[in-house]
């Protein structure tokens, strides 16, 4: 963030983004975390103090589009950075603000698309739902791109008074490149407000719409239809047009390198809404045969495909694509996909490796165990759910425990005890659903299980609809301190900005009170007796409750006892008390990392390299055969 | 000697083995050189124990972040299985692995309800795969420098030991002497493990 104009520097695209949105003088930015987005706004927060930028941490995508709307509203450039779900968020603002503009300033949007769901729980893609919405959409392919395209999307949005969405995928967002730094324009300006510029749509909003169309076609005849950010590479009259975006351009060109093809020619688009419909007629003429190649969904492919009826009929070429099968459509693209779908519409065999090389290494790694995802050794959710776990086991089994997204989605692999995973907040709406079911016979006590960062983002509407519709709930909210799962950013329960100022802390238990919930008890989740008790309690309660389970998130812990250079507690099991084989609960049901089985004595072992000294398992164990060891 | 352009390294290990800083090491010492670097990685389940993958590409162009299926030069190994695990993708019959023998049990098999496979079986699969195999304790090695984090290290020296990349021993020491936590320690870790290779070799 800090080179210097002319540097080379390796880093992340999302590097590249930060730093083009700060080369292009952005005052006011707004986030929330998620991958694969979080490092725009991490980077930017870094050198906000020194720069006169400001940059928060919202408490979700709606409120940090809608506070970086406020920031252009009143002149200045602003912008805000999400990954793909954000923008299912904020949609409704979104169109809104399309049709009434947004002033005089600069207001993009940064959408991180993931497509393989690497971090996700969907695959989506943000073009569409930017075209949807009426707003210019541009996608770089590299990083250095990725860097430069931030002046064009400020300079555009001012110029033309539209939102403008940058979208990435992850293979951009999250792969280092070197790019070359420009130098920052930090232009100065004064927030001013423009009692004339009033911001809606009434009388009558479909007017706006018209006139955002118009405003539309008018950036793409000025501007898309002869911008450098689309090119063409290839010969005059290609046997195959490749038409491509963002990273995906890159693996469209090395695979027509590997397969040493003269004749193929490639089109990236980078404006990719409005599309430039001339430019790309020009091209479709020129060929008879396109494929596309996209991550996600087939948007260019749609509309290259209604476009191209305006040729005629003559001059129609054929089309493949995610539509005809010929790419998948799902998953992530790469360059193996790219050679696939060439050589088969040319004709032509191509294998990096011989057949017989293939077939003998095929069931190579067919005795390689698996490797799933599970909580950090010391992790506090952990106990949490095994708590929950103990307590439904105690109930007879009667208890339906609803999720949500964070670190703590890791419950569903935890003996299966989260039942649903959906979007953020989701979780409470579908408690406050089923608590409410008693009169056609579902009375299985409820338990929504969330983070705290997540109960600020999305859960508090779904929280007033169990009050207000008495409902019924036991609303646990497993509090670590922080954003773990994105990188341990800042929220309203922290204490803590973006920038490392002290804020104002909104506690979790006076919002719970607030809304009405009666109960409302704080337990630590590494004392299971308490937790146990807690949660069986309110299994029977007649009103809904809520549980916080507060204990800071264990690498948190552990990052302080290295700068404080303390020791991690040690703990060792004492052989001649572990049941062994009959009993297992440290290692199999509790299921901590480092509490190993060892196969020569048969017998519970901690390994110390594992763990993380918080001695949870100490009361786990039902043989009194785990203790600290005394220094 | 000339070199394939790009030129394809992969490392296969786990989260929290150091796959991202030394990714980045190789990464800085091709772009001092002048050359173009792509690191392609997904993050995720770094901390959370799962397998991770790191694509590096060293190129006079702007490559994609991503390795074709079976045209990586060198796979380095950071742990057996997800060595075999990679480079059954990624590796072909003119390949060279360098693989730290040291194992990093899976949660399953921690708790005794998976095996891991005999460590020779993995080895010998291993060298179905590629054109040679080095074999290393990296983590041994680690502890010989003063601390068994520092593995990564050992196997960025055994890397550039085996004076099959385009980028010499001498460049990444350089980036290693940059690193500040462990300074020492990581820099003795790298002589230790380009040594291990030359005298393999």
């Amino acid at each position: 963030m800090t080179g210097k104009a002319g540097d080379m520097v390796i880093g992340l695209g999302n590097d590249a983004i930060a730093r083009g949105a700060f080369e292009a003088g952005v005052h006011f930015a707004a986030a929330y975390p998620g991958t694969p987005s979080s490092e725009i706004l991490g980077n930017l927060a870094t050198v906000a103090k020194d720069t006169n930028l400001y940059v928060e941490w919202s408490v979700n995508e709606k409120v940090a589009f809608e506070a970086a709307t406020a920031a252009a509203w009143a002149g200045l450039r602003a912008m805000a950075s999400m990954k793909l779900n954000g923008l299912f968020v904020l949609l409704d603002s979104l169109i809104n603000i399309a049709y009434t503009g947004h002033g005089s300033g600069g207001l993009v949007l940064v959408v991180a698309d993931d497509p393989f769901a690497h971090s996700s729980t969907t695959e989506g893609d943000a073009r569409p739902l930017g075209f949807y919405s009426d707003i210019v959409v541009l996608e770089p392919s590299t990083h250095q791109e990725a860097k430069d395209i931030m002046s064009y999307a400020f300079d555009l949005s001012e110029k033309f008074g539209i939102i403008v969405m940058v979208r990435e995928t992850t293979r951009l967002a999250h792969s280092r490149a070197p790019f070359k730094l420009g130098k920052p324009i930090r232009q100065k300006r004064t927030a001013k407000f423009d009692y004339n510029l009033p911001l809606h749509n009434l009388p009558r909003p479909h007017l706006r719409h018209g006139l955002l169309h118009a405003k539309l076609d008018k950036i793409r005849e000025e501007e898309f239809e002869q911008s450098p950010w689309n090119r063409y590479d290839g010969p005059s009259k290609p046997s195959l047009l490749i038409i491509t975006s963002g990273i995906a351009w890159k693996y469209a060109r090395e695979a027509v390198d590997i397969l040493q093809l003269q004749d193929v020619g490639i089109l990236r688009i980078a404006t990719l809404a409005p599309l430039p419909k001339s430019l790309i007629l020009k091209r479709l003429e020129t060929t008879t045969d396109v494929l596309f190649f996209e991550e996600v969904d087939p948007y260019l492919e749609e509309q290259v495909r209604s476009l191209a009826s305006e040729l005629s009929s003559k001059t129609i070429p054929r089309f493949f694509g995610k539509l005809s099968g010929h790419i998948p459509s799902y998953g992530e693209i790469d360059i193996n996909l790219a050679i696939k779908a060439i050589t088969s519409l040319k004709n032509l065999k191509f294998s990096p490796v011989q057949e017989e090389y293939l077939s003998r290494v095929k069931d190579a790694p067919d005795i390689v165990p698996r490797r799933i995802l599970t909580f950090c050794p010391g992790c506090p959710h952990r106990p949490a759910y095994y708590s929950i776990y103990r307590a439904i086991k105690r109930n007879k089994g009667k208890g339906i425990v609803t999720g949500d997204i964070g670190c703590y989605s890791l419950g569903v692999f935890y003996h299966g005890v989260m039942r649903n995973q959906h979007s953020m907040g989701a979780g409470v709406g579908i408690a406050s659903g089923l608590g409410k079911l008693d009169q056609f016979g579902l009375d299985d006590p409820v338990v929504s299980v969330i983070g705290d960062s997540t109960f600020y983002h999305a859960c508090l509407p779904a929280l007033v609809n169990i009050i207000y519709n008495q409902s019924k709930a036991i609303v646990c909210v497993l509090d670590n301190n922080a954003t773990a799962m994105t990188g341990f950013q800042p929220h309203p329960g922290t204490g803590f900005t973006a920038t490392g100022d002290v804020a104002t802390k909104v506690p979790i238990e006076r919002v719970l009170q607030g809304i009405g919930f009666q109960s409302i008890s704080v337990v630590d989740p590494f004392n299971i007796k308490e937790s146990i008790d807690t949660i069986f309690k309110a299994l029977s309660s007649a009103d809904s409750e809520a549980i916080i389970f507060r204990r800071e998130c264990a690498l948190i812990t552990n990052r302080q006892r290295r700068q404080q250079q303390e020791p991690i507690p040690l703990f060792t099991v004492d052989t001649d008390k572990c049941f062994g084989e009959q009993c297992k609960i440290c290692s199999v049901e509790f299921n901590c990392p480092a509490c190993v089985w060892d196969n020569e004595s048969n017998k519970a072992r901690i390994d110390i390299t594992l763990c993380n000294g918080c001695g949870v398992c100490v009361e786990v164990c039902p043989h009194n055969a785990i203790h600290a060891i005394e220094e | 000697m000339t070199y394939a352009d790009p030129f394809n390294i992969v490392i296969a290990g786990v989260g929290g083995q150091g796959n991202v800083l030394s990714s980045r090491l190789i990464a800085d010492a091709a772009i001092t050189k002048g050359f173009f670097a792509a690191i392609g990685e997904t993050y995720g389940a770094a901390q959370r124990g799962g397998s991770v993958m790191s694509h590096i590409r060293i190129s006079k162009h702007d490559v994609g972040p991503l390795i074709p299926l079976h045209s990586a030069h060198l796979l380095l190994g950071f742990e057996p299985i997800e060595a075999l695990r990679v480079g059954a993708r990624y590796l072909n019959p003119s390949s060279v692995a360098i693989v730290n023998m040291h194992p990093v049990y899976p949660v399953e098999v921690l708790s005794g309800q998976l095996e891991y496979p005999p460590i020779d079986e993995v080895e010998t699969r291993l060298r179905t795969l590629c054109s040679r195999l080095f074999t290393l304790d990296a983590v041994e090695l680690a502890e010989q420098a003063g601390n068994p984090l520092v593995m990564n290290t050992v196997m960025v020296g055994a890397l550039v030991g085996t004076d099959l990349t385009p980028i010499k021993t001498p460049m990444l020491e350089k980036e290693i002497t940059k690193i500040r936590r462990l300074k020492e320690v990581n820099h003795k870790a790298f002589n230790l493990g380009v040594n291990a290779i030359k005298t393999n070799l």
